[in-house]
């Protein structure tokens, strides 16, 4: 009997990071499958988390995430948020959860999923600057608010890698009111493209739905860390390549994933 | 002399966007008495010259093998009996700096161009038997304003204004 919990990559047209992420989701020990967004929506219910993964769904058509956001499967997104289920959107995903209003959704008790925050295009003092490629240093606050973030030390800074053109976060008042009620991702390096306080991602205020517009899956692994990092991680793979055990070492992000199968372990235990 | 002068483009084949806009709204939020939905490039270029001299030559503003475009008004609008058509411009909420286009535009066509501004029209026809008015109320509402899930799609208020463009 299979006793791990099940995820379910959500696949649209034109997203491009769902093998990836079903692989590090998998290493971690999820069931992880891809779940295609006109599959019977009626089959995520067997799922115990969830991630929107990276990519242009429906090539950015009005803005990025606007139209996935608009597809029934994403009705049981919401269920699934109301049912407490941990939910990841990644770069595309954040763009498609927030255009959800799946996060910071500052209503948890409601149904009503407001549009609270937007994702514009990369900018630097009004100038747009396009689609940045790029390994910046993140950290989370406010870490007690987000399940995603449980199983990282405090404060710690971990690389990871950008590839967006629409990343730039813009919060309504409301939000920016109320932002300290929330777990929060920050860029600690340079602010890489015009972001609100120095934002790359956002949970909710339930605790169980995170948007971030970095690429936790494409630094999952100690073997994905650049050489050039020279932080604990970049030194790690130094040392990991000379006795070639980097291949298969936990990177930083690693822990994202165990903080979400912990989450569904802990849902399970309180629901039995 | 310092004058400035619209440019509107559109798609000469077909504008995936507005299609996939269109779609999204006939068959995900229920717009069934949708007709149309069109797009719109719309630049603003404050110049002292021949705008014809900065189109001709900067090959930044219009792509001629790809798009339709016009100088000065857009062109009327159809609309048959039964329906309404309204056209909304969509801008940041912030505004673009594109002096560096405007610097760009200046050197290749060898006249001064001030400032350049781009925003993006919506051309949406619906057919009611409803007031305009009540058309409109509607069409702000659910269709425009992106407030949720299911309300809104074109514009994102959050990072977009929009404006009813009534001289049409």
């Amino acid at each position: 009997m299979n006793t791990k919990p099940r995820l379910a990559v959500l696949q649209f047209p034109g997203l491009n990071c769902e093998y990836e992420t079903q692989r590090a989701a998998a290493f971690y020990g999820f069931d992880a499958k891809i779940f295609r967004w006109n599959d019977h929506v009626d089959e995520l219910d067997q799922a115990d988390a969830f991630i929107v993964p990276g990519g242009f769904s429906f090539q950015d058509r009005v803005r990025a995430g606007a139209i996935a956001a608009k597809l029934p499967v994403m009705a049981k997104l919401a269920k699934a948020d109301q049912d407490g289920k941990p939910i990841l959107g990644i770069c595309n995903g954040c763009q498609i959860l927030a255009e959800a209003g799946l996060f910071p959704n500052l209503s948890p008790h409601t149904t009503a999923h407001r549009l609270q925050v937007a994702l514009a295009p990369n900018s630097q003092e009004n100038r747009l600057i396009g689609h940045i490629c790029d390994w910046v240093d993140v950290k989370f606050n406010n870490p007690q608010y987000s399940l995603f973030a449980q199983a990282f030390e405090p404060g710690e800074i971990l690389p990871v890698p950008i590839s967006h053109s629409e990343g730039r976060f813009i919060l309504s008042p409301e939000l920016l009111a109320q932002l300290d009620q929330l777990t929060t991702l920050t860029y600690t390096t340079a602010n890489p493209n015009g972001t609100t306080l120095n934002l790359a991602g956002l949970g909710n205020a339930r605790g169980n739905v995170l948007g971030m517009m970095p690429h936790p899956e494409r630094a999952a692994f100690l073997r994905q860390i650049p050489f050039s990092d020279r932080g604990k991680w970049g030194h790690a793979k130094k040392e990991g390549f000379a006795t070639l055990s980097a291949a298969t070492q936990e990177g930083p992000w690693g822990r994202l994933f165990i903080a979400m199968r912990s989450a569904v372990a802990q849902k399970v235990k309180t629901t039995c | 002399m310092l004058n400035t002068v619209s440019i509107y483009t559109e798609l000469k084949n077909t504008d995936l966007h507005a299609m996939s806009a269109a779609e999204a709204l006939v068959d995900l939020m229920g717009v069934s008495n949708l007709k149309r939905l069109k797009r719109y490039q719309h630049w603003r270029i404050t110049l002292e010259g021949d705008i014809q001299n900065v189109l001709k030559n900067s090959y930044a503003i219009v792509n001629v093998n790809k798009e339709h475009f016009r100088v000065g008004d857009m062109p009327a609008m159809n609309v048959s009996k039964g329906a309404h058509g309204f056209r909304f411009e969509v801008q940041p909420v912030t505004p673009v700096d594109r002096s560096g286009l405007a610097k760009s535009l200046s050197q290749k066509s060898g006249v001064k161009v001030h400032d350049v501004a781009k925003t993006l029209v919506w051309e949406i026809v619906l057919e009611s038997a409803e007031s305009r008015a009540a058309v409109e109320q509607t069409l702000v509402a659910h269709i425009l304003n992106t407030t949720s899930r299911t309300q809104g799609l074109l514009v994102n208020p959050i990072l977009e204004t929009v404006q009813l463009l009534d001289h049409i």
